[in-house]
């Protein structure tokens, strides 16, 4: 923003300042921690450490699967306004090889997330394979 | 075009029945300021977009939403699924019940169908742009509504992420809308329509670059 004018709405341009691991950034809504600005009458989080606890170990692939694309979300948004931004298209890149690992692994070990990593699963169709998403089964 | 991933994209494990909290809830799927709305709300503002990025945002904005319409049909679907008929009775659930037993449809908390008359698509950048910082701050606040109301940790958990979408969102149509007034004469926004003028703007690009 170079100047503000008048009758029309003026927004600052973020700078990308510092992040959060993949973890606190889907807890939070947030990869940047400038944008992380929360409400009194929700309960703070009195665990500092991320994620829910006592899950099995498909729960725990598709906890990293959702960590890993929540970042690759809110960075997407970012470069579409800032495309020049180098360091976040690092760090764009590098999730975006861990999701596609984890993709193929969680397809291989339990049931495709989706079409296109339906060939690394073993055992014919799977594409009915799993819970659907709003069986609350997916924490 | 799109492709479905079968997962959400913020965990939702809801375990007790409470069709109260799902009256409450269903505004953020069929209501003024809802998750449907607001999808469909850049998925048709973004044709026209003179800036192409502003176009892209809005695609994966609009995207965005949808997931965002299957967390709050999940947490939804989860408080209502072991419904028995004395909580359909007694929660203030009972006129829903009639209508959909406990099937999943979009309307306001008060009641009223969703409708495309929630949004608007005006064919014009800033005022679209605006609307869109508009709609953010609208859906924050009924997200903050619902969390002063509902304590429980597992309800409040997607809200609070929702809630923080939100702001991010606000933050991208700021940046949108700066984009947009970077294409335009700064001594006069409203000279012409970008979407509609077309030639004009194209003549004032060219000479900006000569």
């Amino acid at each position: 923003m170079d100047k503000v004018q008048l009758a029309i709405a003026s927004i600052p341009t973020q700078s990308r300042g510092a992040v959060y691991e993949d973890g606190k950034a889907l807890k939070t809504g947030t990869l940047f921690q400038d944008l992380d600005m929360p409400f009194f009458a929700a309960i703070p989080d009195k665990e500092e450490v991320s994620g829910p606890k006592g899950l099995n170990d498909r729960e725990q692939l598709l906890q990293k699967i959702n960590e890993v694309s929540f970042v690759i979300n809110d960075l997407t948004l970012y470069l579409d306004m800032h495309s020049k931004n180098q360091e976040a298209m690092s760090l764009l890149q590098e999730h975006i090889r861990q999701r596609k690992t984890l993709l193929e692994q969680f397809a291989r070990e339990q049931y495709p997330l989706t079409r296109d990593c339906a060939e690394y699963y073993p055992n014919g169709y799977g594409w009915n394979n799993g819970p659907m998403p709003w069986e609350g089964a997916c924490v | 075009m799109w492709n479905y991933e079968k997962r959400l994209q913020y965990p939702v494990k809801i375990t007790k029945t409470c069709p109260k909290t799902a009256q409450l809830i269903i505004s953020q799927y069929g209501g003024p300021d809802g998750e449907l709305a607001a999808s469909l709300r850049y998925l048709s503002q973004r044709y026209t977009m003179p800036v192409k990025e502003v176009g892209g945002l809005l695609t994966d904005i609009g995207t965005e939403e949808l997931a965002h319409m299957e967390i709050i049909c999940a947490m939804v679907y989860q408080l209502t699924k072991n419904l028995s008929i004395e909580e359909a009775k007694t929660a203030g659930f009972d006129a829903y019940y009639v209508d959909h037993t406990s099937g999943i449809w979009p309307q306001a908390a008060s009641g009223i169908p969703f409708s495309s008359t929630e949004f608007q698509s005006k064919g014009d950048a800033i005022t679209d742009l605006t609307e869109d910082l508009a709609a953010e701050q609208k859906a924050r606040t009924v997200y903050e509504n619902l969390l002063r109301m509902i304590p429980d940790p597992e309800i409040q958990e997607p809200l609070k992420f929702l809630r923080t979408r939100e702001i991010v969102h606000f933050q991208r149509f700021g940046e949108a809308l700066e984009k947009t007034k970077s294409k335009l004469n700064p001594k006069n926004f409203y000279y012409f329509n970008a979407e509609f003028d077309k030639k004009m703007y194209e003549e004032f690009q060219r000479g900006q670059e000569s």
